[in-house]
């Protein structure tokens, strides 16, 4: 009873304070969509242009010639580039600074000699425009592939004698891969909204924080200290209440975003609630802990500023980056990939596994916390 | 004796803040704590709730170490602490409610809890506004109500007077009166004299940490000597009339100040003092003899006044 009714007090308190929740949630919002909308070509992957290339064919002998008959007659090459064959190198220089072409791809003179003794002195060489972007690497990675295709017919040559069997189409050995395995794509509003919803459920260690500043360190603590409510009543009563005022925000922005927005969030809702409150729970109690850890709100406060920060950082909050394992140390990175994994790759093991860690975490957080306040007490 | 302290002490780091406290504090009274600024005041009560650990010493209510798994007696104290302890984002109404809840009552009984406490403090008209839009005699107001809704055997208030208006003071004082005719047991701490004078009949001295004198007010102030401030007025003050009361040998630290005479003497020598105005025919206006208090008996114990 004493726990119900700590929560009820803790989330009406909150809730009461009606303008300031919803002047948070609104700054949230808006920030969805300033950063939704600022960054939707880095999500948005548009058609390529044709790419024009020049080829300059300086070979003396067949080799060039057939490198760059059979590389144009590959139908998924030409699909994104065109060839113009041009007869001096100075010619093709021209076309690139003129910005008539993207690229020069030049065979040395000496390319079949080479080709004869197997010599790797001088290669096949690519001259790309400066600043030409997305284009120059299409057209690096499309002679490189094409490169690496017939090195493996020469091996298979040498190894069987003929290439029988051996098919070097971009069909067999490209295949067109979704991003996800459900074919979905977050879309910069997506990724953005996730991202805020959880930088927004990180000031929910400010709640924590405060919660026990308020009922451990100040007056009202003393007061509550000589009432018969019980300690764990009280720590218990309050990490639920708060955690759910945190757990009700989220909600809002959730579905906010899913109305006006249109963001994905998925079918599963109970996995999904599961997500969100396991997060509102776990920054709860690293704000408590915070407070309870430094004996003071204000050092907390800005422990926790500091962090949410860091953590939002991390987990490419503010720009989509990889961080390689060093996200791991950003509590946001568990719930948001546990969300992208439901929302886009239906691997649902991970999703659990994050969920499970939130609350490892959540049980050492208290662990520390009750610890801590054992010694202060001694 | 509901509260036993026994040579409590309460030391932090090297500073002793309590030296060696003694009261016992008896069903049905109420004790004022006096004492400045830094006397220790604070720290006994909170010494007396358990909120802070005891260096040394023994601190018993209604015969019991105050533990913090000791439910049935926490049921039967309130505390009423020198800062706001409740929520201002909340009414009063939602506020005493929740520590009514907290003490366990329940169903209809909260309601009725409830309104009794606002109505005692005067604030059932204002219980719907929040908390935070109060004045601050009104917080003060709410702070008791608070600590009163489970109707407590023992009411404990730290300094519950600081920063009101004298109206709001006085509602306070009157509340502590009606408390304790009720039966309560009060516990209240100030450094005002007067609110001690008003409405506590065992006051407890402190300074530096140590109770230097305790008693009812009267018992106190017959702790002062009986030499006496006297003013005298008279109509026909005359060089002749001047020097014949400085001739009385009874008389001491005699001043004039125009037709006003000032000396000490002691209260036994009253009538002495009405026989020589006769026989030597000097008109009395008026005669004012300065009554003691307990500024005063702070003054004489300690050399300093009480908001010094």
């Amino acid at each position: 009873m004493n726990i119900l009714n700590q929560i009820y007090y803790t989330v009406k308190r909150i809730f009461m304070e009606y303008k300031a929740v919803a002047i948070k949630l609104l700054s949230f919002i808006l920030l969805i969509l300033i950063l939704g909308s600022a960054f939707t070509d880095a999500f948005e992957v548009s058609s390529l242009d044709e790419i024009t290339v020049v080829c300059y064919n300086g070979d003396q002998g067949d080799s060039g010639k057939d490198f760059l008959d059979s590389m144009m007659k590959i139908d998924s090459i030409k699909e994104l580039i065109t060839f113009k064959e041009v007869s001096t190198f100075e010619e093709a220089e021209e076309l690139v600074n003129n910005e008539e072409a993207e690229a020069v791809i030049c065979i040395p003179d000496n390319f079949s000699e080479q080709v004869q003794t197997q010599d790797t002195a001088n290669t096949i060489e690519v001259y790309q425009r400066k600043y030409s972007g997305i284009s120059s690497t299409v057209i690096e990675n499309v002679v490189e592939s094409y490169v690496n295709g017939l090195n493996c017919a020469g091996v298979v040559y040498q190894l069987q004698g003929n290439l029988d069997g051996f098919d070097f189409t971009a069909e067999s050995g490209l295949e067109e891969q979704p991003l996800t395995s459900s074919g979905k794509v977050p879309t910069s509003m997506g990724y953005y909204a996730l991202a805020m919803l959880l930088m927004m459920m990180l000031y929910g260690a400010e709640y924590g924080c405060n919660g026990t500043a308020e009922e451990s360190l100040g007056t009202l603590g003393d007061r509550v200290k000589l009432s018969p409510m019980k300690t764990y009543q009280q720590y218990i009563g309050k990490i639920i209440g708060l955690a759910l005022v945190t757990f009700i925000q989220a909600l809002v922005i959730i579905i906010f975003t899913k109305i006006v927005y249109d963001v994905d969030w998925g079918n599963n809702v109970p996995l999904l609630l599961a997500i969100i409150f396991s997060f509102s729970v776990v920054t709860t109690t690293l704000g408590a802990m915070l407070c309870i850890l430094t004996g003071n709100e204000s050092k907390a406060q800005s422990i926790i500023t500091v962090l949410i920060i860091v953590f939002t950082f991390l987990a490419g909050g503010f720009v989509y980056a990889d961080f390689s394992n060093v996200e791991h140390i950003s509590l946001s990175y568990y719930a948001k990939s546990a969300i992208l994994n439901m929302v886009y790759a239906g691997d649902l093991n991970v999703v659990y596994r994050n969920i499970g860690i939130m609350w490892g975490v959540t049980v050492v957080f208290i662990i520390i916390s009750v610890f801590i306040a054992e010694r202060k007490k001694a | 004796m509901v509260i036993e302290i026994q040579d409590l002490v309460k030391k932090y780091g090297k500073k002793t803040v309590v030296d060696g406290v003694s009261l016992n504090i008896k069903e049905g009274e109420v004790l004022g704590l006096l004492g400045p600024n830094g006397a220790g005041k604070s720290t006994t009560i909170s010494a007396i709730l358990g909120l802070v650990k005891i260096s040394a010493g023994d601190v018993k209510i209604f015969g019991q170490t105050l533990k913090p798994g000791a439910v049935d007696i926490k049921k039967r104290i309130g505390y009423v602490p020198q800062d706001f302890a409740f929520f201002p984002e909340l009414s009063a109404y939602d506020n005493v409610t929740y520590w009514a809840k907290l003490y366990q009552i329940k169903g209809k009984d909260v309601k009725e809890a409830v309104k009794e406490a606002l109505d005692f403090v005067g604030l059932w008209d204002r219980r719907k506004d929040k908390a935070k839009t109060y004045s601050g005699g009104m917080k003060r107001r709410l702070n008791i109500a608070c600590a009163i809704v489970h109707k407590p055997d023992i009411l404990i208030m730290d300094e519950p007077t600081v920063g009101v208006d004298p109206q709001s003071r006085n509602n306070i004082l009157d509340a502590v009166r009606i408390l304790n005719q009720k039966g309560t047991t009060v516990i209240y701490t100030s450094h005002y004299m007067e609110e001690i004078q008003a409405i506590c009949n065992q006051v407890a001295i402190m300074d530096n940490g140590r109770i230097i004198a305790q008693g009812t007010i009267d018992e106190l102030i017959h702790l002062m000597s009986e030499e006496r401030k006297v003013r005298l007025d008279i109509s026909n003050m005359t060089e002749e009339a001047y020097k014949k009361i400085q001739s009385w040998k009874f008389l001491s630290d005699i001043s004039k100040e125009e037709n006003e005479i000032h000396f000490k003497m002691n209260e036994q020598d009253m009538s002495k003092l009405m026989e020589e105005l006769v026989k030597n025919k000097i008109e009395v206006i008026a005669l004012d003899v300065e009554k003691p208090n307990l500024e005063t008996v702070f003054l004489q114990l300690t050399g300093k006044k009480l908001r010094d």
